[in-house]
């Protein structure tokens, strides 16, 4: 997780990650973060994420995250 | 048949008796019926356009479902480590791949030369003609299949989300079809996912006498927009372009005005009519149109406007450009260069932003008015994406106040200019008259022209101008209090019976008598029908 956070960081360092609001749904993340994240995700844990992971509940929150690159490292 | 012609009303009476009549478990195939009857009168001819494109989708999402499913069961039956399994994966996929792209050639090619050809044939002869050549490209034999566009997209959005595993394949070619052809929503959209009308449709559709009644009030509120609203400024708007020589650039800002006011009328009327429609029936619609002069940026107008059309550019051509590895490695050397966040954010956004609207525009039509349409939204939304943190930054500096209402007021303002633009692209038909329209409105204004009776002269006399304006107002309250959280459906539905059905009476009246109908009456009007 705390890998995952640094990755988020290395993404966006302005962007509160923690924060209480969805990520994507609510515009605290918008595409070209999403750019970024998926590179550092990518790169961060050897994976490819596929554009079937590309939806909104995947990318809402931290916690959706961790389990999106868990499943995909299995 | 289009939707504001009496036989559409009866053709909906008989689909409705029948429907009813019938068990609820048949009642999906008079809902394909009487969807194949509504596009059989539109023309047999177009038939087999359709058909083979909702055949070869249907066929394809069953190839790759099973495909995956059989992947599934390999993987869940035998022992394999991480890297076996991704190599399983990974030939499940490429042999999806395959039968995915054959099948975007195939389709987006139809799709491709019904549209483009009648567009490509003037230059390709000319182009020919300077070369000496004695050819002559004739694009009269292309036929324009009802709702193409619709149907294309809706079964390419299955397609690519069974490819990408976010719906599960439909089993059933007749299901498949009923989504394809459904009556309410081939004309002119809302352009539907698999995953939400499929499963509607499948839905047990029993009758309920509220959403009934509130589909017919849906009903009756979009031909109110389309009959007394659109249809009536058209005719000055198109006056005014018709007459341009003698048309002084007051008369252009009015027209110009106008025409926001008459798409939305239009479109968003004719999302109504359709939604009410399909309520009748028991099956909801997506959402087409939210408020979208409310929207504070053009970024949130396109999230407003033509939703449907929008969330499929956004889903299946945005998103797939920029997660794509060209625009991922864009964006990892801008990081490792350590450039400026505006510069980063122009680099990675300038691909997909462009691809995706110069197809959108082309997407509307095929000229060079919409090229031009698709490259000024481009370039806007480009702005908005890149600079939007800048251009409020630098509020800042200047102490505007960005929270206060009268703030928000001046955003949309700024943001119906846009889209006032874009329309201005378009709407005169070519680019020269636009330019000519625009430039006449600052260079030969002619004020007055606006109270010596000069207004009426293009069609629309002082009572049909004052009932516009009447109308316009009606609709533009009603949006004020949607806006503001009240159903106005839900509550006239509370009032007491006799004034319910004031209302309602009211309503259809009010439609029947100020409706624009008539002669050379032509229902192909619908702006979107065309596209």
């Amino acid at each position: 997780m705390e890998e995952l956070l640094e990755a988020l960081k290395r993404a966006n360092s302005k962007v509160d990650w923690m924060t209480d609001k969805k990520l994507y749904t609510d515009k605290v993340i918008d595409s070209i973060d999403m750019t970024s994240i998926l590179a550092e995700l990518e790169e961060t844990f050897d994976i490819e994420i596929d554009m079937e992971y590309i939806v909104p509940a995947n990318f809402d929150s931290v916690d959706a995250m961790w389990k999106m690159v868990q499943e995909l490292m299995d | 048949m289009t939707f504001v012609e009496l036989n559409f009303l009866i053709f909906i009476a008989i689909t409705a008796l029948v429907f009813y009549i019938c068990p609820v478990k048949f009642r999906w195939l008079v809902l394909l019926a009487s969807s194949l009857v509504f596009y059989g009168i539109a023309g047999v001819k177009y038939f087999p356009f359709i058909f083979v494109t909702s055949f070869s989708v249907f066929l394809a999402g069953r190839g790759m479902g099973r495909i995956y499913e059989n992947m599934d069961k390999t993987i869940a039956e035998g022992e394999y480590d991480r890297k076996e399994k991704k190599a399983l994966k990974d030939a499940a996929k490429k042999k999806c791949k395959k039968i995915l792209v054959l099948l975007l050639i195939l389709n987006v090619g139809i799709l491709a030369v019904i549209k483009f050809t009648r567009f490509a044939v003037g230059p390709l002869n000319s182009l020919f003609g300077l070369l000496g050549a004695d050819t002559h490209f004739n694009a009269a034999w292309i036929i324009v299949p009802l709702g193409i566009s619709y149907y294309t997209f809706s079964s390419l959005s299955y397609l690519l989300d069974v490819y990408w595993k976010r719906v599960d394949y439909e089993k059933n070619y007749a299901r498949f079809l009923l989504y394809a052809i459904y009556f309410p929503h081939i004309l002119q959209g809302p352009i539907e996912r698999y995953g939400k009308l499929g499963q509607r449709l499948k839905q047990e559709l029993r009758f309920d006498y509220d959403r009934f009644c509130k589909g017919m009030q849906l009903i009756v509120w979009g031909f109110f927009k389309k009959l007394v609203i659109a249809d009536r400024i058209d005719i000055f708007i198109s006056g005014v372009y018709d007459d341009f020589r003698h048309t002084s650039g007051a008369m252009f800002l009015v027209a110009m005005i106008l025409d926001v006011v008459y798409i939305y009328a239009d479109f968003s009327g004719c999302m109504d009519i359709a939604r009410g429609v399909s309520q009748m029936f028991g099956v909801e619609l997506d959402l087409n149109f939210d408020h979208p002069f409310s929207a504070k940026s053009v970024t949130e107008f396109w999230r407003r406007w033509h939703m449907t059309l929008g969330g499929w550019f956004k889903d299946y051509v945005y998103y797939p450009i920029s997660t794509s590895d060209l625009v991922k490695n864009i964006g990892k050397a801008c990081k490792k260069k350590e450039l400026p966040d505006w510069l980063t954010r122009s680099l990675v956004t300038v691909i997909p932003v462009t691809v995706t609207w110069v197809l959108t525009g082309l997407w509307h039509g095929t000229g060079k008015t919409y090229l031009a349409w698709g490259i000024y939204y481009a370039f806007m939304i480009f702005m908005s994406v890149t600079f939007g943190d800048s251009f409020k930054a630098l509020g800042r500096k200047l102490n505007i106040k960005m929270d206060t209402w009268s703030f928000g007021v001046f955003q949309m303002i700024r943001t119906t200019c846009i889209f006032a633009g874009g329309r201005l692209l378009t709407r005169p038909g070519t680019l020269w008259l636009s330019k000519y329209a625009l430039k006449t409105t600052f260079t030969d204004f002619k004020v007055w022209t606006l109270f010596d009776g000069t207004l009426y002269k293009y069609g629309l006399n002082e009572a049909g101008f004052r009932l516009a304006i009447i109308a316009i107002l009606i609709f533009g309250i009603i949006s004020i209090l949607q806006l503001r959280g009240v159903s106005i459906r839900d509550s006239i539905g509370r009032q007491n019976i006799v004034f319910r059905w004031a209302v309602y009476l009211l309503a259809i009246f009010a439609v029947i008598i100020y409706g624009i109908y008539g002669p050379g009456y032509d229902a192909a009007s619908f702006v979107y029908m065309a596209y």
